[in-house]
């Protein structure tokens, strides 16, 4: 009792999914709409047993290789760059102006400049994944080093504590919430990066898979490519929320 | 061990967004030798936590100076610990984790400081809350683990700024003991602000009482009462008296 009791909120999610997608099932057998535009759970498995077999997979690791590598580097550049502009004011004050003009710019317009710079290819992608992902991780990770707890610090210099150390022991575990927020919000934008890339020109991906099944009318592999974008995007969230939970476990419960 | 001069201090704080200049210690002079427990009494704002400050290191004088064994003052140094007025815990870090964080800054390996931290979390009576976080505790505990944290760098001169000001007057009494008994067995010149007079007569070798602000020592009391002092000390002659004579300096009578 106890446990269905506590895993009611995921027991109330699921069912609500499944009936949705019984329904769908149930109005298109029924011939109450047309497959063409809206495809069915069923025939959107078929379709993906066949896609599958015949080239999912490598769609999936282009995709998959497009968005690690820009988002890593953006993970890095933002988190290792955000301390160093955090920590040192001067500095900071330099590259504020070019952070809040390229953050007030939507990324995905930059396209059409990476790819006459880059080409259709791997390295048009990662350039818009981490353009994508920088500025949010950036960003945060400089405002957690810029709102730590005073009396913190004044304590850490009492105890004889040198710049380095007052930045790896206050600075960088102040921040952490931060950057984890700045990531979930990262991997949104790197996800529509990856998948706006594909969808405007490239010669692979599941993006561009879509592209293609979608200008022919194949309704039921567009809605595979659907799918496995949104599981994707609920899958990192899930595991950023851990990391979360991780890092976060020395806060008071909320009740 | 340690003794502390200072010789025509002062120290003016500029407020900026005020556009006002407070001058919260006028030209203080005393002479603190090794191994002496003095306790500062004074009225809210004269300058108490500045003077604790100056001593550390973090505030630096307007003029004249303190000198630590005839050496001016610069900075903050291994050879000081403070106890601040408000914890100022690392909420991420358990107990034992801040208690050992003094001993950390100083290069010494985890297992090792925490072994040592430890050691001064038993004897604040926080047994078996070492890998509690901050919030998880009373004010009063967090207080103990902020005394912990300084005693565990065996420091020269100990600050204390209203280390017991949080706690209920049993518990009081009680780390009264502890702090003396961990004081007796170290001996570290010890500087402690208070607002609680018996708390000043029973621990202290001198008591000073400040004037209002800017922050002037007004007298120094010599307390002649034997080591160890025992809470029923208090209730004697010698020591009602004196605090008598203590509140009346304060002229709050
Ligand atoms: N950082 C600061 N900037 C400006 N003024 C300050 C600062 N710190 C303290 N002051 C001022 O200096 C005076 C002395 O402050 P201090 O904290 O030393 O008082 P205190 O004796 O410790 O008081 P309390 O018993 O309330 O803790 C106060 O009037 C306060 O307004
Ligand atoms: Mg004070």
């Amino acid at each position: 009792m106890a446990t269905i009791k506590q895993n009611e909120h995921k027991i109330l999610g699921i069912a609500g999914i499944l009936t949705f997608l019984l329904l769908w099932e149930l109005v298109y057998q029924l011939a109450l709409i047309r497959p063409i535009f809206t495809s069915a759970p069923s025939r959107i498995i078929t379709a993906a047993q066949w896609l599958f077999a015949n080239g999912l997979w490598y769609d999936i690791w282009i995709s998959t290789l497009e968005f690690t590598l820009g988002f890593g580097s953006a993970m890095l550049v933002g988190v290792v760059g955000g301390m160093v502009l955090g920590w040192n004011r001067r500095l900071g004050a330099i590259f504020e102006p070019f952070i809040n003009l390229f953050n007030a710019t939507p990324r995905i317009a930059l396209l059409p400049l990476l790819i006459l710079w880059l080409g259709i290819g791997l390295l048009s992608k990662v350039a818009v994944v981490f353009l994508g992902a920088l500025f949010p991780i950036l960003v945060n990770t400089i405002s957690g080093l810029r709102t730590l707890d005073p009396s913190l610090v004044y304590c850490a210099r009492a105890f004889g504590a040198n710049p380095r150390q007052i930045l790896l022991t206050i600075g960088l575990p102040s921040a952490v919430p931060f950057i984890l927020a700045g990531m979930r919000l990262g991997v949104g934008r790197g996800l529509v990066s990856v998948v706006v890339a594909e969808l405007v020109a490239a010669n692979a991906g599941v993006g561009y898979m879509m592209h293609i099944a979608g200008s022919t009318f194949q309704t039921d592999k567009v809605f595979v490519g659907l799918f496995l974008i949104a599981g994707t995007g609920y899958t990192l969230t899930a595991i950023l929320s851990t990391f979360e939970r991780h890092f976060e476990r020395w806060r008071p419960q909320k009740y | 061990m340690s003794s502390l001069n200072a010789q025509a201090l002062s120290v003016q704080y500029q407020q900026q967004r005020l556009q006002k200049h407070i001058l919260a210690l006028d030209t203080i002079n005393f002479a603190v030798q090794s191994n002496l427990f003095v306790a500062i009494i004074g009225p809210s704002g004269c300058g108490k936590s500045t003077l604790l400050n100056v001593i550390a290191g973090l505030v630096p004088p307007t003029s004249g100076q303190i000198t630590i064994n005839q050496r001016v003052i610069t900075g903050p140094g291994r050879d000081r610990a403070m106890v601040f007025q408000t914890a100022a815990l690392m909420p991420w870090r358990t107990v034992i984790e801040n208690a050992a964080y003094g001993l950390e800054l100083q290069g010494i390996a985890r297992a090792d400081a925490q072994q040592q931290a430890k050691h001064y979390l038993d004897l604040t009576g926080l047994n078996g809350f070492e890998h509690s976080y901050p919030h998880e505790l009373s004010g009063g505990m967090q207080q103990r683990v902020n005394l912990a944290r300084a005693l565990a760098i065996s420091p020269n001169i100990l600050l204390l700024d209203e280390p017991l000001s949080a706690l209920d007057a049993l518990t009081r009494e009680s780390m009264q003991l502890e702090l003396q008994r961990i004081w007796l067995q170290s001996r570290p010149t010890a500087i402690l602000v208070t607002h609680d007079i018996s708390e000043a007569i029973f621990l202290a070798d001198e008591v000073w009482v400040m004037t209002p602000r800017p922050g002037q020592i007004r007298a120094r009391f010599s307390i002649q009462l034997p080591r160890p002092r025992l809470i029923s000390h208090k209730r004697q002659a010698y020591f009602v008296n004196l605090q008598e004579e203590i509140w009346q300096m304060l002229g709050i009578n």
